[in-house]
């Protein structure tokens, strides 16, 4: 990380992530919501990339973006909530 | 020489050509001009990257509708430019022109991200794929300490847009495709990961350029036959074509998730299947083959010519064998393959203690 204007990465990742956090937390429809965790979840991947840490960012991405995110989809599925919308 | 520094040199030498003088100013000490020439060499590099996987779908489409074709005592594509080569060109025409329907009761933001969301991981995934070296020009894109981390990372977030594809759709069988593709992932994931800890515990590393010159001597299929097996399967699973293509199958679900999709925008899902093909090979010649060693021929040769082995071994899978049934298809996940990359990682870990100076 360069430091002075160099952190502008960061900032921009982090309200990113941040506005990806709100608006998972306040759609809704529930697979909106789960769209923007994705988009949460790369983005700070992206910060621990930034960061020089690109293990925990690989790890991340697998375990967060792959799985995790592959069963809240799931439940999502499953949900009265999403099969009533229609 | 670097691909980086090869295309830095040709640009240093157009600018030279034309008498344009950098810009004096800096940013963190370094010219600006630098930094121009910087972002545009890395803007190529992505273009290449791109143009090579859309080779490789291209190529790979063409030879599968003429295998295929074969198989089934057809001719094929045959009118279209010289051997029907051209015929994928007219069929992306042909996609773009198509009305382009979203059903009603689609959920519309998640039904227009999904093909994205599958399409983008593959292209990124090409990026990491060490291609070895033609003479002295080195043509890896980038070389870090962790890019078959990033590799296997991007081809597991590729199911999760053909989930979302499948939910937004708001339809029965859609519905269907997607739980099946899911249970399939899981199912798949974690003995895929295992086998490829068994790799990284003899390559000792987790740079895909190290893996590849730790095969020198003997390529880690030897020693990890049964690891191969599992990643292989593994790999069929994940991009989910036949023996293991329950989320799409035609005929009880009719095409599973991409059913509602139509126009270019199933043109994108069927490219990214077939990118995924090219990569899945790829993965698997890097990891086990020994990727770009060889005798005689520059490295990169030797990487196509494993990688199509194994497009010719997928492509004769989807047109030999039959669809297995879901039960069947978690219990060999879970099962038998778990179990045996399990057995893989204790041998493997067992010749990295006793032997860890051969590989």
């Amino acid at each position: 990380m360069g430091g002075g204007e160099g952190v502008i990465v960061f900032y921009i990742l982090s309200i990113l992530a941040i506005a990806a956090a709100m608006l998972a937390a306040s759609s809704k429809n529930l697979l909106h919501s789960t769209l923007w965790l994705t988009f949460l979840v790369v983005d700070v991947a992206g910060i621990f990339f930034y960061l020089e840490n690109y293990f925990i960012s690989a790890i991340q991405v697998l375990v967060y973006a792959g799985a995790i995110i592959t069963l809240i989809l799931t439940s999502v599925m499953l949900s009265r909530r999403y099969q009533d919308e229609e | 020489m670097n691909l980086f520094f090869f295309l830095m040199s040709i640009l240093y030498g157009i600018v030279k050509f034309l008498h344009i003088n950098f810009i004096p100013f800096t940013y963190q000490g370094v010219p600006v001009g630098i930094w121009i020439a910087y972002f545009i060499v890395a803007t190529i590099e992505v273009v290449l990257v791109f143009a090579f996987a859309m080779l490789a779908v291209i190529v790979i489409i063409y030879v599968f509708r003429k295998y295929m074709a074969d198989a089934q005592n057809r001719i094929g594509p045959n009118r279209v430019g010289p051997w029907g080569t051209l015929q994928l060109i007219a069929d992306v025409f042909k996609l773009i022109q198509k009305q382009d329907i979203i059903p009603t009761a689609a959920d519309r933001t998640a039904f227009l991200v999904a093909p994205y969301l599958v399409f983008t991981p593959v292209v990124l995934g090409f990026i990491l794929i060490p291609f070895g070296s033609v003479s002295i020009l080195n043509l890896m894109v980038v070389n870090f300490n962790y890019t078959i981390l990033f590799l296997i990372a991007f081809m597991t977030i590729a199911p999760v847009g053909e989930i979302i594809g499948g939910l937004a759709s708001h339809n029965k069988f859609s519905l269907y495709g997607a739980l099946r593709s899911a249970a399939q992932d899981v199912g798949f994931e974690v003995p895929m990961l295992i086998s490829l800890i068994s790799v990284i515990v003899l390559a000792g590393s987790y740079n895909a350029n190290d893996i590849v010159t730790a095969q020198r001597i003997v390529p880690f299929i030897v020693p990890e036959i049964l690891g191969f097996i599992v990643f292989f399967l593994a790999m069929i699973g994940r991009q989910s074509i036949p023996p293991f293509d329950l989320p799409e199958s035609g005929s009880e679900l009719v095409s599973g998730f991409s059913t509602e999709y139509s126009g270019m925008r199933y043109g994108i899902f069927y490219m990214a299947n077939f990118g995924f093909m090219a990569l899945a090979s790829f993965v698997v010649a890097v990891i086990y083959l020994g990727g770009w060693e060889g005798p005689i021929f520059p490295g990169t040769i030797w990487l196509v010519i494993k990688g199509a082995v194994f497009i010719f071994i997928f492509l004769l899978t989807w047109i030999s064998l039959g669809r297995v049934r879901i039960d069947h298809l978690l219990n060999i996940g879970w099962k038998y393959l778990l179990p045996l990359s399990i057995i893989n990682l204790l041998i493997s870990a067992g010749i990295a203690l006793y032997f860890g100076g051969v590989f």
